[in-house]
């Protein structure tokens, strides 16, 4: 009888743990996988969600840019002639691209969002 | 001379009201011609003139400047948006031919505080709030009349039309009374909740602190469900969110030992009893205020919102553990005191149909339990229950009475506010200063979450969102101060003028202050309609666009996931809340003028008693008033 | 008493530990955290007694310490710029004139055409100017001194002045560059080993309208951007750098 007591109360915080286990799973940065969620924000609020992106070569990837941020912002890729077009807060946009070339691509948000726009920046980088 | 007192106040009273109607404006900007320009800076989160001052019939400019992110502008009821961006001057042209007040708001997602970005357009000369006040002194003149009338029988009936002894029995259908005898009721509501609060959970945990407006977990809680809670559920049906709370289920669950079916009595948890002084409205009157004093946080901000909801479901199963039964929900949960208060204005209630045959009935189930309902959760006891603060509508006793002698009733708002609580086996019995403080701390705090929501002011919202930790303490103080000395002083005040003008001394002032503070609920009930109200009509068009894609993962189940800002009805808010500030003051004076009778016995002392009370709710709903489209 | 004491205790002291550990969290994630935000290195230019010459080969500039200013592909509108640079800047000013030598990676020479050419720019705004100057004066003014390639050529074959080659503009935004009046910068541009190495020149003071005081009394920002004709930029698709402080070395 106690064991199985203990075995509901178990399930118990499972059922509370659980949900909050998924949610930081699905909210991880998911990195090195085929597709990936890239959250853009201003440099005074975290910048890009990752900085560097690490994908392989040859391989399609497809990213979410997600802006969560409070002002419009863009996802450009110049080396790969890559651009989102704008993303209004809360809009997500996916862009997919296949690397064919090793190498450290930067990659930057193309509208003026903040006084440190010039710094939104990052890396894709190709393995 | 305590007898000429009623009659100076009144005096005063009209006086003030006329003063403040014919008070002299100060208009906005330069006035050329018909062409009145104005230049409206906006930042996060303000708008810089807040207050815009026109006449009616000018052609307003406006000259939207942003200063930093980029912003919008709706106008109410004329409906005109723009958005202009950082470093931008956009032109906004209307001729202003509505009078009237009608507010401003940022259309685009600026940042967590978004949806308190207000503004107020004020088109003098306000006929509508004029004849809003206008209404307030009818309404008021005509209780008046109606309650002076002194007429015993008529008294028995409410608005002299609805008797107040009238019932109508629900469960006396037969498919009624099937469902609340099934096991599955309110369980099966509650399961689907718990999916919807899981659905929560998630969203507002991967929102992270991103602006609410696209999340599901935060539009979902404070617009949906906070605006159904404050406009449907508690002013129809009291504690109707109680049934289906899925806060408590887990908790149940461990005590219990089953999910559906009937399992133990007895807590499997240490099962102790909580202390008889704090059985009352105080530890649930400190739980709301402190959680409120987040509220810049939590209502707009994901990740808040997750931290809030899991501390919350977190102490309610440590509470299960602990304590017996739904000692959580009795005592702890944030937003049972102000369900439980104005339950009792609510127009249902559980009942034993007949008496007689609960004192005949040994032992008695509906509190200890049987094979087929648990003993009253609530720690209530149904077989004499008379009022409805402690009921949760869980409808055990329905399950557990062997001789089927419950009955969910429909009754004339507000019958309870006149009952005095049967049971006297613990300390809550009484009517006392707990729920005399719960319902005068609601007005501070509707005063402050109007004014930071969606008032004009935007140094009030920096020291909320904690621009400066000094600007944020002195809102703690400012706040605290308003909602436990300010308001409840003004009413001690109000209590101590209509004990004087009575002429009755042997009246102990505590009494007098409690009995009225009940006349303070129908009003209280309004007030927050009125103000959940407008939340709806304006973020609306948020909940349709999560509903779409409740996971933020790109879906778009009823092609209404494009963020979209789409207000409507903005035109007709302030109507409704006229009308509901019209009709919590009818049933206030309504049920007042019964309380001024208890307490002073005779007729005459009561109606001299009652002036300086009447005063004051009348000049509490024309505040409102005014607060909502002055 | 003292029991009911220690039950309000046993409430109120949880109560008061959510609501501090709910609000020190909540309040720092609320503040703004700049990240990948670098502080700008000022721009320094020398003091010189001697007179500044348009050669580069001078041993006047060898003389002239170098700074290293990295240059990003133009991010604010379309067409976007491609490419980031490294490029090296000297400066040196008398009591007369200030100038500049810009030298940077390139491997083709291209003087042909104002598609085609490289190029290169200096932009200088007064030090109150909004963030958003950094977009050739958005929001506020500037003043940019645009060496071309083209025209530098042509500064030289039609025996013309050496202002011909450096285009000095007046800006309050994208899209309106106007040229001044009075045309008084001074260039000249050499490719030398796959690299360009320009020099530009004005007086510290000037009078006419629009124009601002590039002098040590002046508290400037200034940017710089270069342009490879070979890559086919132009226009807005260049490589600037982030607007500094301009700073005149004091002797």
């Amino acid at each position: 009888m106690q064991r199985r007591d203990m075995l509901k109360a178990l399930v118990n915080s499972l059922c509370v743990v659980g949900p909050v286990a998924f949610a930081s799973a699905c909210g991880g940065d998911g990195s090195g996988s085929d597709r990936i969620v890239l959250y853009s924000r201003a440099p005074e609020r975290g910048n890009w969600s990752l900085r560097e992106i690490h994908v392989a070569r040859g391989r399609p990837i497809t990213i979410d840019v997600r802006n969560f941020d409070v002002t419009t912002h863009s996802f450009v890729l110049p080396a790969l002639n890559l651009d989102s077009g704008f993303l209004k807060p809360g809009e997500t946009q996916e862009v997919t691209l296949t690397p064919e070339s090793q190498g450290e691509f930067l990659f930057f948000c193309g509208v003026w969002c903040s006084d440190y726009h010039m710094y939104e920046t990052g890396y894709l980088i190709v393995e | 001379m305590p007898r000429s007192i009623s009659p100076i106040l009144a005096a005063l009273a009209v006086i003030c009201t006329i003063t403040s109607c014919s008070k002299s404006v100060e208009f906005s900007g330069e006035l050329v011609g018909n062409r009145r320009t104005v230049e409206v800076h906006v930042r996060r989160f303000a708008y810089e003139p807040g207050i815009i001052t026109v006449r009616r019939g000018e052609t307003v400019v406006i000259k939207l400047v942003s200063d930093d992110v980029a912003h919008g502008f709706y106008l109410f009821d004329y409906g005109l948006n723009t958005y202009v961006d950082p470093g931008e001057t956009r032109i906004i042209g209307f001729v202003a031919d509505k009078p009237g007040r009608f507010s401003f708001r940022c259309s685009r997602t600026c940042g967590w505080m978004n949806p308190y970005l207000y503004g107020y357009l004020r088109v003098v000369p306000n006929r509508r709030y004029h004849a809003g006040i206008a209404l307030v002194l009818l309404v008021a003149v005509g209780s008046l009349l109606l309650s002076v009338r002194n007429n015993k029988k008529r008294r028995e009936f409410l608005f002299g039309l609805i008797p107040l002894n009238w019932r109508f029995e629900l469960t006396k259908y037969k498919p009624v009374r099937k469902l609340f005898r099934s096991r599955w009721f309110p369980t099966g509501l509650i399961l689907v909740n718990l999916v919807i609060f899981a659905a929560i959970l998630i969203s507002a945990w991967m929102g992270g602190v991103s602006p609410g407006n696209a999340n599901f977990g935060v539009m979902i809680t404070w617009v949906f469900w906070w605006v159904l809670l404050m406009t449907i559920f508690v002013p129809l049906a009291g504690r109707f969110w109680c049934m289906m709370c899925p806060f408590p289920l887990l908790g149940d669950w461990i005590q219990r030992g089953k999910l559906i079916g009937v399992g133990r009595e007895k807590s499997w948890g240490l099962n102790k009893k909580w202390p008889k002084k704090f059985r009352n409205l105080w530890p649930l009157t400190l739980v709301f205020f402190v959680t409120t004093l987040f509220f810049g946080f939590f209502t707009v901000l994901p990740i808040a919102t997750f931290a809030l909801l899991v501390i919350v479901v977190g102490v309610a199963i440590a509470m299960a553990l602990i304590f017996e039964k739904r000692t959580f929900c009795l005592y702890i949960c944030p937003v049972s005191g102000f369900q439980g208060l104005y339950a009792n204005f609510a127009a249902v209630e559980v009942r034993a149909k007949d008496l007689d045959v609960c004192k005949a009935h040994r032992p008695k189930t509906c509190y200890v339990g049987n094979e087929d309902g648990y003993g009253c959760p609530w720690l209530e006891h149904p077989y004499d229950m008379n009022r409805n603060t402690y009921c949760g509508l869980c409808f055990e006793c329905f399950k557990s009475c062997p001789y089927d002698n419950m009955a969910f009733n429909i009754r004339p708002f507000g019958t309870d506010l006149l009952t005095e609580r049967k049971r006297t086996d613990d300390v809550y019995n009484r009517r006392s200063t707990d729920e005399a403080f719960k319902g005068l701390t609601m007005v501070g705090i509707l005063v402050v979450f109007f004014l930071v929501m969606q008032g004009p002011y935007g140094w009030l919202r920096d020291m909320v969102r904690v621009e400066t930790l000094k600007g944020y303490w002195q809102f703690v103080a400012g706040y605290t101060a308003i909602s436990f000395l300010l308001v409840p002083g003004l009413f001690l005040g109000a209590s101590w003028l209509s004990k004087l003008a009575s002429g009755i001394r042997d009246v102990p002032l505590k009494k007098v202050f409690v009995e009225f503070s009940y006349c303070l609920i129908p009003l209280g009930v309004a007030r927050w309609a009125a103000f959940s109200v407008a939340v709806m009509f304006v973020n609306g068009s948020y909940v349709t666009n999560v509903i779409s894609d409740p996971l933020s993962l790109g879906w778009n189940l009823f092609g209404t996931a494009e963020p979209v800002f789409r207000p409507f009805w903005t035109g007709a808010i302030p109507y409704f809340q006229t009308l509901l500030l019209l009709i919590g003051l009818a049933f206030s004076l309504e049920y007042g003028y019964r309380f001024a009778e208890k307490l002073f016995g005779s007729s005459a002392a009561a109606k001299r008693g009652w002036i300086p009370m009447f005063l004051f709710l009348v000049g509490l709903s024309i505040s409102f008033l005014w607060l909502f489209e002055g | 008493m003292k029991s009911s004491l220690r039950t309000a205790l046993w409430f109120s002291i949880p109560l008061l530990l959510f609501a501090i550990v709910f609000f020190v969290a909540m309040r720092a994630m609320t503040r703004d955290q700049l990240v990948g935000v670098t502080e700008e290195p000022p721009i320094t230019i020398t003091n010189t007694d001697s007179d500044m010459p348009l050669d580069h080969s001078d041993e006047f500039w060898s003389g002239i310490p170098a700074a290293t200013v990295h240059l990003w592909p133009q991010n604010a509108r379309v067409p976007y710029g491609t490419e980031e640079r490294d490029i090296i800047v000297r400066g040196a000013y008398n009591d007369q004139d200030i100038a500049f030598l810009l030298e940077f990676e390139d491997e083709t020479e291209n003087r042909e055409g104002p598609l085609n050419r490289d190029a290169c720019a200096v932009f200088f705004g007064p030090a109150d100017s909004p963030a958003t100057a950094q977009m050739m004066g958005h929001g506020g003014t500037g003043n940019i001194w645009h060496w071309v390639g083209d025209q530098d050529t042509e500064s030289r074959q039609a025996g013309r002045d050496s202002t011909w080659a450096v285009l000095e503009l007046f800006a309050t935004g994208p899209g309106t560059q106007t040229p001044l009046a009075m045309q008084n910068v001074s260039g000249r541009g050499e490719h030398e080993d796959g690299r360009w190495y320009v020099v530009v020149k004005r007086a510290l003071q000037s009078q006419q309208q629009d124009a601002l005081p590039v002098a040590p009394t002046e508290q400037l920002l200034i940017s710089f951007s270069t342009w490879d004709g070979a890559k086919v930029e132009a226009m807005a698709r260049k490589s600037i750098s982030i607007m500094t402080n301009l700073v005149f070395e004091q002797n």
